[in-house]
């Protein structure tokens, strides 16, 4: 873990959870990706290729019965330090299950849901807090921008696709950032759905990620209503949004595209059966509204380039 | 010579009868300033779900003669030492000396449920303490009404007496 990192996410933890984390190898918490506590046993840090639990004089270990055990007390005051100890002013966010942290860092959270005529209220009796650390990097927009535009310059409609934790967010966020300061493209305004908060990671108003300098943001909002508003709102040329794959996400994404948006998006997939395997997916394709496909995946780590192809599946 | 010590001796006892009542007046306006204060967090929480670390400097803003707590109570929860919102109000309030021990007992009352529950439940809780708190400087003005012009009486009459008794 980075300095600044221990800066942004140590305030939100438990003092005695803070020495175990700044005692812990640093060189191995460089490769922290995940720090999950859980009420009566020990934290486990998730990294790049393996996991391991902290021990009370933040060593760690492979056993969970050598590890620190975290108290029910110490789980109740995280989860209060991660609402800013205000949990009425956090009600939407742990009505979704996360709450964002500075420097984009995300706090998901489990337990059990309070519901009010069949919705999620809120969540109470935290049993699961997952603190994701948010690592951006630069550079995956260099090589990749001059295979999804034309030779006059503009962005073709592209769709990203890959496995969880394979670097489609990371590679989405860097295009949005290059696209719109004009690095590598001429310069676009982009508006960026972010159903999700996981692209621009918005707290207080603030993107906590780069997103670029033209970016309007449209925060927390589901992506159909959120095309629209944004179309409406801030003309855009260019929409980015994450994770598509609803019926309702399809008809925005047409409707912005026959509007002359040029649209940048991902989806969750491994393969191009996958792909065409989820019914929205597959008609969107058919349809020609994506024009450029990349498939990433993490064999050779997150972001491994694995192609890019055409609308009908042709190498580009 | 005698009718300087004898002056000196009226003012001393005056000054000591009118300290008493100012005691008085003190508390009592500072219970209001607490009014005051709470009445603005509850709006803060109410209207804008401000976040406590926001919320309470805002409140220390109309909280007159009481400010402190909520201006210490804020500073603690900034610190980013691992304070809660409960746990820097408490803190707060057990710092400061110049309160009325009965006074600390009624506001710690919000520091055990503050910013740990929705909007509905923290404006119950506060308006519960604010009810407390309005009796309390009802109270107070009632005992500086009565008591605070007594003390005043004593102050001068006692004086009276000890400088002709002496002389």
């Amino acid at each position: 873990m980075g300095k600044m990192i221990y800066q942004q996410i140590l305030p939100y933890l438990p003092v005695e959870i803070r020495e175990m984390l700044t005692n812990a190898d640093p060189r191995k918490m460089e490769e922290l990706e995940e720090l999950r506590l859980k009420p009566l046993l020990p934290p486990l840090c998730r990294f790049a290729h393996d996991e391991a639990f902290l021990a009370a004089d933040g060593g760690l270990v492979d056993d969970a019965q050598a590890g620190r055990i975290v108290s029910e007390g110490e789980m109740r005051k995280t989860v209060l330090l991660l609402a800013d100890s205000s949990f009425y002013a956090v009600e939407e966010e742990l009505r979704r299950g996360y709450i964002t942290l500075p420097g984009g860092h995300r706090a998901g959270l489990s337990g059990r849901a309070v519901l009010v005529r069949g919705d999620i209220k809120t969540l109470k009796e935290i049993s699961s807090i997952n603190i994701r650390i948010a690592k951006y990097i630069t550079g995956l927009a260099a090589p990749i921008l001059p295979r999804i535009k034309d030779t006059r310059d503009r962005l073709y409609h592209t769709l990203i696709v890959s496995e969880p934790r394979a670097g489609k967010t990371t590679l989405l966020r860097d295009l949005t950032c290059a696209i719109s300061n004009g690095q590598g493209i001429a310069p676009m305004r982009v508006g960026v759905v972010d159903e999700r908060s996981e692209l621009a990671a918005m707290r207080g108003g603030i993107p906590q990620l780069p997103i670029g300098i033209r970016s309007d943001v449209m925060d927390g909002c589901p992506k159909a209503e959120g095309i629209g508003m944004l179309l409406r709102a801030m003309g855009p040329e260019a929409l980015v949004c994450d994770e598509i794959g609803r019926i309702e996400d399809a008809a925005a994404i047409q409707e912005a595209i026959c509007g002359g948006v040029r649209m940048l998006c991902s989806a969750h997939g491994g393969s191009a059966e996958e792909i065409l395997g989820r019914p929205v997916l597959a008609e969107l394709i058919r349809q020609k509204a994506f024009e450029r496909i990349i498939l990433l995946s993490r064999r050779e780590g997150p972001g491994t380039l694995e192609w890019i192809k055409d609308s009908a599946f042709q190498p580009c | 010579m005698k009718l300087i010590g004898a002056l000196c001796i009226l003012a001393a006892c005056i000054a000591a009868g009118r300290q008493q009542a100012r005691h008085l007046q003190k508390r009592r306006l500072f219970l209001r300033g607490a009014h005051q204060g709470l009445l603005a967090l509850m709006r803060e929480i109410d209207y804008a779900a401000t976040p406590m670390h926001q919320a309470l400097p805002a409140a220390a803003e109309m909280a007159g003669p009481a400010a402190f707590i909520f201006s210490d109570a804020a500073e603690k929860l900034a610190s980013g030492d691992g304070c809660t919102a409960g746990e820097a109000w408490q803190n707060a309030i057990m710092a400061a000396d110049a309160v009325h021990e009965e006074d600390k007992r009624l506001l710690a009352l919000a520091g055990e449920g503050l910013g740990i529950s929705d909007a509905a439940q923290q404006l119950k809780t506060l308006e519960l303490l604010r009810l407390r708190i309005e009796n309390a400087e009802a109270e107070a003005a009632a005992t500086v009404a009565s008591y605070g012009k007594i003390w005043q009486t004593m102050g001068w009459s006692s004086g009276a007496i000890l400088v002709l008794l002496l002389l």
